[in-house]
């Protein structure tokens, strides 16, 4: 994150150099011009393999590294015909040397993508799994705006005119310019042989393939999950439930930055980008189809395949308006925790009929990630905002709101540790949700070394380990009331704490912050004190999980039969097509 | 100004400001500057590079903002600022290679005049991008009365019309011209004379971002916010009936056959559309129209009045309303055939499914997807509102009036249903010989996959032509179909919608049968045939059709029995439609009632 002020200086800087380039460039002085041009092309390189934003908008979209370099290729024939008008070939072979050069710039940097992307798989991608005749994909490694040979093979013109200029020998131009054009086609034909040796399978092959070795595997079970990057835990929590059940499954991802995470988790990927590719995915074999999200409408690809059994299973149990949404109507079931989850959906009436939904018991969240280790015995008290989620209405996060006044509030008491964990897509969608979490990620480094700022993976083993949790309405309440942390959740969008405990009925086991920081005080004394909602939440546990909460295996397998069985019925039922 | 040219400045408004707005002639006209130039140095001729120029910048004077349909090639194809830097750098190249060696000022002046220009576009463009950005006219609106406008939102304003009949990026590409005839002048050896043009030209470019930077700044022209005063005006109309509509541009047809219906409604009705492309086609509504492209605009436009949502076609956008708590909602369709493929088990997602008769109930009852068949509602069809009953037999000597319209060939073999390239010419033939008049009205994708129905078509088009005297072909206009059901006295067509539609009349109709099925398999397969006169393909129940159809008419009883399965109980199909909008708003009432929805469920 750098401020507006320097963007705005190296903006000036990069446009006054271009400004004297081309003054030199008309004068003519080579050995100036290339001495600037080097610089320049340094410059650019440094800027295009930096993260983060150094340059103005401006120079990122019109005015763009593209532009800029198609600049000093203008440019260089510009030099070449004010340094040497009288030498017709030597100016126009400086002309076909820049048009090569640009046009081998944008066609390095498309066969570059296109050779990673063919390398992950291609049209589609896959893990856990082997496709004969095919390499197993590796993930696409990211292509870098600005080729670094090719940026510095420009500068061998303006090489070959300052040689010129110094030494008289006119040829040390000519040979700059046909090294060039020798380079670039010798590099073009290259990339054209790779290319054409990468796509020696077709697209449709690949997938023809893909597919073949599905109906061998012979599914019976699909997972179909679609999420932003670093979502893909709402699909890994169903792992371990999936390979207890011991029957054929598999993943099948809309998003191809879910495929590392899964890489050996045990049960075959495919990553299908087109919802043609779901039909073809979509195996004889297949029965049952499981949901872990709702957020977009990409199920309908899967959902509107005949002959297979939909349920939606979501990725934890909470009041989000996404868990009594009446679109959950398109699937055949939904599976729930508990009762709660249950009532959520009979809270419309007529939104989904109660016979489409089901008690399975909790799914738990994987704590794979430890916490960072700190000396001292102080207890720890967690604030983990949501996201802001798809819409601007179904905004649940007090991040923006109110995630300043509860940090401070926390960092006041001396004798606790505190943990800022920011969900994992904040800011994906709104960018004032990053800088809120960049700022009070700040906040929290500059408040000592016990404190921190943890990663998504680490939010469970933190929960785990809170004496306190500040949380907003989502899956971490329930997780919260299963691990017996008393919690507290910020009072948001003008609610006041009767409005948002009948919105959101879980939070009625836990303090709502409405007068900050005191109400932070009160709830936190009360935590490591009394305690007086311990009671609350041994209740909402009951009404969450049910009466046999440590029994998903057995209840998700009993589930699954059922849903096989209702299929089994239904396929014989149908006409055959 | 008119629906049609304002939706189509608005998406140029949108567009106007260089983002991806090239195609490939634009690519080739800058490579023919370069290849003029690669011509002009070895020759010696300047001519040539500042000729080969001229195209370039005349298309991007007089073409405009390009659409940008080439999004996938947007890596090579050069955007406007490009376009101008390869162009005035090949002049530049092409004049200085030019001997005499020219004077140094005078190249400086037009090559900043030419940077000069580049930062003014530049700037315009940026200026204008952050505009649309910080506007809120997201929502457009059409029948409905927003501040006193009853369409709107009006197109971006660009601040340089307001005293020039030009927008500012062609006006920068006739600062252009300076240059150019800046670097002519140099090339000519006339003093002074490039240097004021360059000055000139900077000038103006400067002058043109200005005014674009004045407009447009923070605290300039207050940006177009509408979009809280669309909401208002939803909110007064307080509409209990939405109907629903998206679709790609090639499927607006599925909301017009609506379009009568919409504008006869009882209750306030509001049209919500989710591509504006589908206005251009609605312009004789009175029914007030939104656009609502974002779902932050649906909810928006979906105040709480809103009882009950119709959907004429199933696409994956429709979740985006039925996420919406509150209203019921009903997918309409928007025809009803015994084709198949128009199943799907999405259909889960409505509250209710509107069939037109007992027929389509059926249908889906033989395709267990889970769907609940207490929601499937046979409303009738009340577009068929103005298909006529068959009139009494008037005088004698009246010609029979056949009306032939076939279905296409459909995407694949399995879903060929069409009669047009097997039986066509002899059906035409036939019934022209039996001395009665043939109106042809074929399916407008006919021949689009098969070569062989496009030449039979062709060849019924031209027998028709020759045979005059009350033949000839129905034109290709939304109404016509109807028009033409209303003059016939008998259909000849192929399993489709259009035989449903005709049981309207009651009028008698023969159905091909174009892979020779026993006659009974046939009809088990369509229930739609069921009271029809069967066409194999050696046509030999032809004049039986006709002649029955003419006189003795043997299946009258059995026609209005299957009309009565297919479309519903006779009774004015508009007024029983209402009629069931009216009784589904009150079951969407009972429900609200009964759920008591805490209003933080609302957006």
């Amino acid at each position: 994150m750098r401020s507006g002020g320097a963007r705005t200086g190296v903006a000036v800087a990069v446009g006054l150099a271009y400004v004297v380039l081309a003054l030199l460039a008309l004068l003519p002085a080579p050995v100036p011009f290339l001495v600037l041009a080097v610089l320049l092309v340094v410059a650019e390189l440094w800027l295009s393999r930096q993260t983060g934003e150094v340059l103005p908008l401006l120079l990122r979209s019109q005015l763009g590294v593209r532009f800029r370099l198609l600049s000093l290729d203008v440019l260089t024939a510009v030099l070449a015909a004010r340094f040497l008008p009288e030498r017709a070939l030597i100016v126009a072979l400086a002309v076909v040397s820049v048009v090569l050069l640009h046009g081998g710039r944008d066609a390095g940097g498309i066969f570059a993508r296109r050779r990673e992307w063919r390398r992950n798989g291609g049209p589609v991608s896959w893990r856990n799994l082997s496709v004969p005749g095919l390499p197993d994909p590796r993930t696409a490694r990211p292509v870098a705006e600005l080729s670094a040979p090719l940026a510095l093979l420009t500068l061998l013109l303006p090489l070959g005119f300052a040689i010129g200029d110094a030494t008289d020998r006119l040829s040390a131009s000519l040979v700059a310019e046909l090294l060039v054009i020798a380079v670039l086609a010798l590099y073009l034909a290259g990339r054209l042989l790779q290319y054409w040796l990468l796509n020696r399978v077709s697209m449709d092959e690949v997938r023809a393939r893909v597919q073949a070795v599905l109906e061998t595997q012979e599914p019976e079970i699909v997972v179909h999950f679609s999420g932003r990057r670093r979502t893909v835990e709402q699909v890994l929590l169903w792992v371990p439930v999936l390979r207890e059940l011991g029957r054929p499954c598999l993943l099948v991802v809309r998003e191809p930055t879910h495929l590392d995470a899964l890489e050996g988790c045990g049960i075959p990927v495919v990553f299908a980008p087109r919802s043609q590719d779901i039909e073809l995915f979509m195996v004889r074999s297949v029965r049952l189809a499981l949901y872990p999200s709702d957020i977009t409408n990409i199920n309908n690809h899967l959902l509107r395949v005949p002959g297979i059994y939909d349920v939606l299973v979501g990725h934890g149990d909470s009041d989000e308006p996404e868990n009594r949404s009446p679109i959950a109507r398109m699937y055949d079931e939904i599976w729930v925790a508990g009762p709660a989850g249950r009532e959520r959906y009979a809270y419309l009436a007529a939104g989904v009929p109660e016979r489409r939904i089901r008690e399975i018991g909790p799914v738990r969240p994987l704590t794979a990630a430890p916490l960072p280790a700190v000396p001292g015995n102080r207890p720890v008290v967690l604030y983990a905002p949501t996201w802001e989620n798809a819409t601007t209405s179904t905004d649940l996060s007090s991040l923006v709101e109110r995630g300043s006044a509860v940090l401070e509030a926390l960092l006041a008491r001396q004798d606790v540790r505190v943990l800022f964990a920011p969900a994992a897509p904040t800011g994906s969608r709104l960018p004032e949700y990053a800088d809120a979490v960049a700022a009070l990620a700040r906040r929290v480094a500059a408040a000592g070394f016990e404190h921190a700022v943890l990663e998504p993976e680490q939010i469970p083993a933190a929960l785990a380990a809170a004496s306190f949790a500040v949380l907003d309405v989502s899956p971490l309440v329930s997780e919260a009331i299963r691990l017996d942390v008393p919690f507290a959740a910020p009072a948001i969008r003008g609610h006041d704490a009767a409005a948002m405990v009948e919105r959101f009925p879980t939070l009625s086991a836990g303090a709502v912050l409405e007068d900050l920081p005191e109400d932070v005080f009160l709830a936190l004394d009360d935590a490591l004190g009394d305690d007086r909602r311990a009671g609350a939440r041994a209740a909402m546990r009951a009404h969450l999980d049910g009466e046999e909460p440590q029994d998903l295996p057995r209840r998700f397998a009993a589930a699954v039969t059922d849903a096989f069985e209702a299929q089994r019925r239904r396929r014989a039922f149908a006409r055959p097509s | 100004m008119s629906g049609a040219s304002r939706t189509g400045s608005r998406r140029v408004a949108s567009l106007g400001f260089g983002r991806d707005a090239t195609d490939l002639a634009d690519l080739a006209l800058v490579a023919l500057v370069v290849v003029g130039l690669l011509l002009a140095l070895p020759t010696g001729s300047w001519v040539i590079v500042v000729a080969a120029a001229i195209p370039s910048l005349a298309a991007d004077l007089l073409r405009g903002p390009r659409i940008p349909a080439l999004r996938r090639m947007r890596r090579i194809l050069l955007d406007r600022p490009q376009r101008s830097l390869v162009r005035n750098g090949a002049v530049v190249v092409g004049v200085a290679a030019t001997p005499p060696v020219e004077p140094f000022a005078d190249f400086a002046a037009l090559l900043v005049a030419i940077m000069a220009v580049h930062l003014a576009l530049t700037a315009y463009i940026s200026l204008g991008l952050r505009r649309l950005e910080e506007e809120h006219a997201d929502l457009q609106w059409r029948n409905l009365d927003v501040r006193g406008s009853s369409e709107g939102p009006d197109p971006l304003p660009d601040p340089v019309q307001r005293f020039l009949p030009l927008d500012g990026l062609r006006l920068l590409a006739a600062v252009e011209i300076l240059v150019l005839a800046g670097l002519v002048l140099v090339v000519l050896g006339v003093p002074a004379a490039p240097i004021v043009l360059a000055v000139l030209a900077a000038l103006l470019a400067a002058a043109i971002a200005a005014v674009a930077a004045r407009a447009w700044r923070s605290g300039g022209d207050p940006p177009r916010d509408s979009d809280a005063a669309v909401a208002e005006a939803v909110a007064a109309l307080a509409p209990e009936v939405v109907f629903y509509f998206s679709s790609p541009a090639s499927g607006t047809y599925a909301l017009t056959v609506w379009a009568k219906v919409i504008d006869a409604m009882r209750r306030p009705t509001l049209v919500v559309l989710r591509e504006p492309v589908h206005l251009d086609a609605l312009t004789a509504m009175t029914t007030p129209i939104v656009v609502a492209p974002t779902v932050a605009a649906l909810e928006v436009v979906t105040p709480p009045s809103v009882r009950v949502v119709l959907y004429p076609t199933n696409v994956v956008r429709n979740n985006e309303m039925i996420r919406i708590p509150g209203p019921m909602h009903s997918f309409i369709g928007h025809g009803d055939s015994d084709k198949v493929g128009s199943f799907s088990p999405l259909n889960r997602m409505y509250d209710e499914i509107w069939v037109a008769g007992r027929a389509a109930i059926d249908r889906y009852a033989a395709v267990d997807e889970g769907i609940d068949l207490n929601v499937l509602r046979a409303v009738g069809r009340p577009q068929l509102a103005e298909i006529r009953r068959a009139k009494p037999a008037t005088e004698e000597a009246q010609r029979l009036v056949v009306l032939y319209a076939p279905t296409w060939e459909g995407f694949f073999d399995e879903a060929d249903y069409s009669s047009v390239a097997a039986m066509g010419e002899r059906i035409v033939r036939g019934v022209l010989d039996a001395g009665a008049v043939l109106r042809f009205k074929p399916h407008p994708l006919t021949g689009h996959r098969l070569p062989a129905a496009a030449k039979a078509r062709t060849a019924i088009e031209e027998l028709l032509k020759r045979a005059g005297d009350g033949s000839g072909l129905v034109p290709n206009t939304p109404d016509a179909l109807y028009t033409a059901f209303n003059e016939a006295d008998v259909l000849i067509s192929d399993i489709s919608s259009v035989i449903t539609d005709f049981l309207a009349s009651r009028k008698p109709y023969a159905v091909t049968n174009p892979r020779d099925l026993p006659d009974e398999e046939f009809r088990a397969l369509f229930p739609s045939s069921g009271a029809a006169e069967l066409l194999g393909t050696d046509l030999a129940t032809l004049p039986r059709a006709l002649e029955d159809a003419g006189g003795t008419d043997p299946r009258r009883a059995s026609r209005e029995a299957l009309a009565e399965y297919l479309l519903g109980a006779e009774q004015d199909p508009l007024d029983r439609f209402r009629d069931e909008v009216d009784a589904f708003v009150a079951r969407a009432d009972a429900r609200i009632a009964a759920a008591a929805i805490p209003a933080g469920i609302r957006p």
